[in-house]
């Protein structure tokens, strides 16, 4: 009776031979499954028809966060920019200055400010200089913009003395009566009012200046050393503290030549783009996006140091800025601007709603570069904007 | 129906139709070729022609389990895939052994789906790329039915039968680029219905051969009959996380009537024979009220042969085994290019008594499909089934 289990463990034995014959899937007779193909398709608006469209226009942000400040006049042919900023500076005091200021027995002797080069945008050779004023309205570096400053209260006689200028620090004297204030101000705030300094341009200035701002990094901000005096007991230097800076950078839209649109940090000038991808066939899959952008290089302008890249944003509403979601990064390589738009086609395509794509520049808080893009309407078809998609539709569909 | 694997056992054909379909269940019948129509089984629940469960002695549950190994060729490659899968189980019993009436449920696959196709697509203005073609599915049958003693000694059975199951289609692109985004089309074809396969078993007939070794001569038909289908049907886009509805509605699937013919011939009491004859109109299926294309008409003939020894005392476990063999050709389902596709196989098997009324059923198969000429793919199946057939005396009323 033993034989039957012999056998049933053979059959196991030979069934576990079998299991082991499986080879990887492979493409016999795919042929045969002939309706199921898909087909990947390249989409190339270089080559295929493609309706598409590019503006450019001006916005208006807070510069506030900003890891410059700008100061400054620039003036071409086919654009004029003015760059003014403001600061503020605070104190921390030990008991002993503030019981010699709220005694009157504090002397201001001398104080200065010293601002730290980043950045020149425009000749290095050219002269800028700036005058400072008593800001006398409150302002809020985190939303002050161009548009208020029109409103700002500040007295015209210029604060600063002793102008110097190098190329890595600019330094200027303040008057100490107004630093003394600001003292006063940080020991009982009813004593005087501290609303900082305004810097703006002169005339003569064509260059704009980047200095470096305010940052939870950097400990180059602008630095004010005030010299004190205790009649008969002491003098000394302590330092102010940068509280708060901002720039508002002014400035018209480029004029320039036909086809051609602009991207501009600061200012600030935004693109739009959008393609028509109703031409591409019902029941597709999007596998890849592509965007290049050619960069008009006579008519771009950057900076003594930039950030080369542009970033492309989705919007979500028609005419409008409003964005959706994380930019795309569009690198800079041999002129042209490339980045993956891949997710962006994917949700024009699933929506069936496509209002196009916000370009601005890699930062457009940090300086005032021009990046000038051949657009829509350029007159070499090669070199306006492009997309290649990647796309996939089952046959027969 | 429950599939334990999802390896590939089956060729491309299978898109077509509602993929390969089975004939029966069990072990016994694979190694009988699929004969057996006419044949009262009283320690076995085919499922070929519900009067055959007329004969059942003993209260039985059976479970089959096959492995099928398939060798695909065309005319320059050969590969070879292999899959396990649970093929059903059946539970009978008899109420009246001397009215013929038995009662009978399972659940058992009616079709499979089951391909997979990859290739390589080397391609500079899109990267390359794999594309893969896969289906996976079957339409699998529930079923409850009886068997009745006619007037003369006809013998009369009938199902009423439930159809489920999923038919899925998948066509996927994935690129080796990994920066770019894959792509899958997924058809479904989900149809549910219900049906009935009604089957008559003529009496003993021998006394025709007055005389002779036959002790056994029966004739036996059933068909098939499947309502129109409701089939709800979506057809989908999948690209990472975004998932497109590109159809989905409710249509009709129309599936053939299947008949099938049978003659059982019994000699000295222990050999059987049995010759089957299918016939299913697959030109007639419809998806959505259309023909497809590449379906033929099925044209089946099936012989099989058992020895059945003897229950004499003090046999040993040798003695005691069931043998069976069979042949069958088969035109299939499948047409392509004007050629259709026609099967033949071989089949061969055996019970192993486990006691009395329980056996271990083996059944083997071995069969070629197509051809490699002109575009096609050759199949050759090589299939183990093994089932048990469980016996008791449950249920059963013994008449006083």
């Amino acid at each position: 009776m033993k034989f039957h289990y012999v056998f049933i463990l053979l059959l196991f034995a030979v069934l576990t031979f079998l299991l082991s014959c499986n080879d990887e899937p492979s493409s016999i007779g795919i042929e045969i499954l002939e309706s199921d193909f898909i087909i990947v398709k390249t989409f190339d608006s270089q080559v295929d028809t493609i309706e598409q469209n590019t503006s450019f226009f001006k916005r208006v942000v807070p510069l506030g966060s900003s890891a410059w400040v700008l100061i400054g006049k620039y003036q071409t042919s086919s654009q004029e920019l003015a760059s003014s900023a403001l600061m503020k500076f605070i104190f921390s005091l030990p008991d002993s200055i503030e019981e010699a200021i709220t005694n009157d027995s504090l002397n201001v002797l001398d104080s200065w400010v010293i601002l730290t080069n980043s950045y020149v945008y425009g000749d290095t050779l050219a002269t800028m200089n700036f005058t400072t004023h008593q800001v006398n309205s409150n302002w809020n570096s985190n939303t002050f913009t161009i548009d208020d400053l029109p409103s700002l209260q500040y007295n015209p006689d210029d604060a600063s003395s002793e102008f110097s200028a190098s190329d890595t620090l600019y330094s200027f004297h303040l008057d100490e009566n107004l630093v003394y204030s600001w003292m006063q101000n940080t020991v009982d705030t009813s004593l005087a009012k501290n609303y900082g300094i305004y810097l703006e341009p002169t005339e003569a200035s064509n260059k704009i200046v980047g200095f470096q701002a305010l940052t939870s990094t950097s400990s180059e901000a602008a630095k004010l050393f005030v010299v004190i005096e205790k009649p008969g007991e002491y003098v000394d230097t302590i330092n102010g503290l940068i509280l708060a800076d901002v720039s508002a950078v002014a400035g018209s839209e480029p004029n320039l030549p036909s086809g051609l649109i602009a991207v501009q940090s600061s200012v600030t000038l935004n693109s739009k783009l959008n393609f028509d991808v109703g031409v591409l066939p019902v029941g597709l899959v999007i596998n890849k996006a592509q965007l290049i952008l050619t960069s008009d290089s006579i008519n771009s302008v950057y900076g003594s140091s930039y950030n080369s890249t542009l970033r492309v944003y989705y919007l979500n509403t028609n005419d409008s800025i409003k964005t959706e979601g994380n930019p795309i990064t569009l690198s800079y390589k041999d002129n042209q601007f490339s980045g993956d738009i891949t997710g962006f086609v994917r949700s024009w395509v699933s929506k069936n709603e496509n209002f196009g794509m916000l370009i601005e520049a890699g930062n457009q808080l940090l300086g005032t570069d021009l990046f000038v893009l051949r657009g829509s309407n350029y007159s070499e078809i090669a070199e306006r904007p492009r997309i290649i998609i990647t796309f996939t539709v089952k046959k027969n569909l | 129906m429950t599939t334990l694997s999802v390896a590939q056992n089956t060729s491309n054909y299978t898109r077509y139709g509602i993929g390969d379909i089975y004939y029966g269940y069990s072990a016994r019948t694979m190694a009988l070729s699929f004969s057996g129509s006419a044949m009262l089984n009283s320690d076995y629940v085919a499922i070929l022609n519900p009067a055959s469960w007329s004969a059942l002695t003993r209260t039985r549950i059976e479970f089959s389990f096959s492995y099928d190994q398939l060798k695909l060729s065309n005319s320059t490659d050969t590969r070879y895939y292999g899959d396990g899968i649970f093929r059903g189980f059946t539970f009978a019993f008899p109420v009246s052994m001397d009215n013929g009436i038995a009662v009978a449920f399972g659940l058992v696959p009616y079709s499979r789906v089951n391909y997979e196709s990859v290739e390589n697509v080397q391609d500079e203005s899109t990267g390359n790329y794999i594309q893969t073609y896969d289906g996976v599915g079957g339409l699998s049958r529930i079923f409850i039915g009886g068997t009745t003693q006619l007037p003369y000694d006809f013998i009369l059975g009938a199902t009423l039968d439930y159809y489920f199951g999923n038919l899925n289609y998948y066509s996927k692109v994935e690129f080796l680029n990994s920066s770019q985004f894959p792509s899958e089309y997924q058809l479904q074809f989900a149809p549910t219905g219900f049906g009935s396969t009604i089957g008559i078993i003529t009496p003993n007939m021998s006394d025709l051969f007055d005389g002779s070794s036959i002790s056994n001569f029966r004739l036996g038909l059933s068909a098939n009959w499947i309502s129109d289908l409701e089939t709800d049907t979506t057809f989908v886009s999948r690209s990472s996380t975004i998932i497109d509805s590109l159809y989905f509605g409710r249509t009709d699937m129309v599936i053939p009537i299947r008949l099938n013919l049978g003659v059982h011939i019994t000699l000295n009491n222990v050999y059987n024979f049995a010759l089957d004859y299918f016939y299913q109109k697959w030109t007639d299926f419809k998806l959505s009220s259309i023909n497809q294309l590449n379906l033929s008409d099925v044209n089946k003939f099936s012989l099989g042969f058992e020895y059945r020894p003897a229950r004499v005392l003090s046999m040993n476990f040798l003695e005691q085994i069931m043998w069976r063999g069979g042949v069958s050709y088969e035109m299939s389902q499948y047409e392509f290019s004007g050629y259709e596709l026609h099967q033949f196989s071989v089949s061969g098997g055996f019970s192993l008594p486990i006691s009395p009324e329980n056996t271990f059923d083996v059944g083997l198969e071995y069969a070629v499909r197509g051809s490699k000429e002109n575009d096609l793919l050759q199949e050759n199946f090589f299939r183990i089934d093994l089932g048990i057939s469980f016996g008791d005396i449950w249920f059963t009323r013994y008449e006083k």
